[in-house]
């Protein structure tokens, strides 16, 4: 937003984005949605309006991060969502919280997965 | 003298009476209770307030969906974090040590009583900024960012 980009927003929690916006200088953004991630990105990626250059993915909930925003279905939304030549930045942490895939290897696999088979345009870390 | 000399005249009356010794349970338990109400070991403080130690400020504590929400000021390293619950999810530098350190034809960002904020405590958020780094015919014009934070990232 400070670099020009016309920046939306999803967060599950209203009080992080408030006190994002009241502490922490988040200027006014393009878009801002209060909602989990996966249906708002099924949702999106169903209504098709509008593509994004650019996508951060940093979604932690306790210490690991939730494994329902790391599915090869959310994955396929997040194409859909994302422009042709877009880039995906994704964090994540070495545990999938209230999952079995306990295991770091595991998400790195899928994201590369994703990243052959779905063929998302790129993805950094 | 007097005053020992009275209360056992009032215990004797007391002691004769049901419906005194009514009074002196009522009188003992709302003289006990008052000060209590005045003087609590532990005082529950509504922020914003600073810490007795000196060393913490609490500008604001939401209970909220993914947890408490705070928002506070450590004093002896000098930045301003973001927790949910336990979980630290961001923060930034304040105060002249750390804000010098920007380059000179920076802005830096104000909250919204305008105090002067510094760079993000984690650098993850920078990191994610290199996804512009990218190199591609159009330039990036839109961006989504999924879970904010303390909004440093873009």
């Amino acid at each position: 937003m400070q670099l020009g980009l016309s920046t939306s927003i999803v967060e599950i929690d209203r009080a992080v984005y408030d006190a994002a916006r009241d502490y922490f200088g988040l200027p006014e953004p393009a878009a801002a949605y209060i909602e989990d991630g996966r249906g708002w990105m099924v949702r999106q990626a169903s209504m098709r309006n509008g593509t994004y250059d650019i996508i951060i993915h940093d979604c932690f909930s306790g210490g690991g991060v939730p494994s329902h925003l790391f599915t090869m279905e959310f994955w396929a939304s997040a194409k859909q969502v994302l422009d042709p030549e877009g880039i995906v930045a994704v964090v994540r942490s070495s545990i999938a919280s209230s999952c079995q895939e306990n295991d770091s290897n595991v998400l790195d696999i899928r994201i590369l997965r994703v990243s052959s088979e779905i063929a998302l345009p790129k993805l950094f870390f | 003298m007097a005053c020992s000399l009275n209360i056992l005249r009032l215990l004797r009356i007391f002691k004769t009476s049901r419906r005194h010794h009514f009074l002196l349970s009522l009188t003992v338990s709302v003289l006990v209770t008052l000060p209590a109400l005045f003087y609590p070991p532990i005082r529950f403080q509504q922020p914003p307030f600073t810490h007795e130690s000196g060393s913490l400020r609490v500008l604001s504590s939401t209970p909220s969906t993914t947890g408490q929400i705070i928002v506070a000021e450590d004093f002896e390293r000098g930045f301003r974090y973001l927790r949910a619950d336990h979980s630290l999810l961001g923060g930034v530098w304040l105060g002249p040590k750390h804000l010098v350190r920007q380059d000179g034809d920076t802005k830096f960002l104000q909250d919204k009583s305008g105090t002067y904020l510094g760079d993000s405590i984690y650098s993850t958020f920078v990191l994610q900024e290199a996804a512009r780094l990218q190199i591609r015919e159009r330039p990036h014009e839109s961006a989504l960012i999924m879970s904010v934070k303390t909004g440093a990232a873009i």
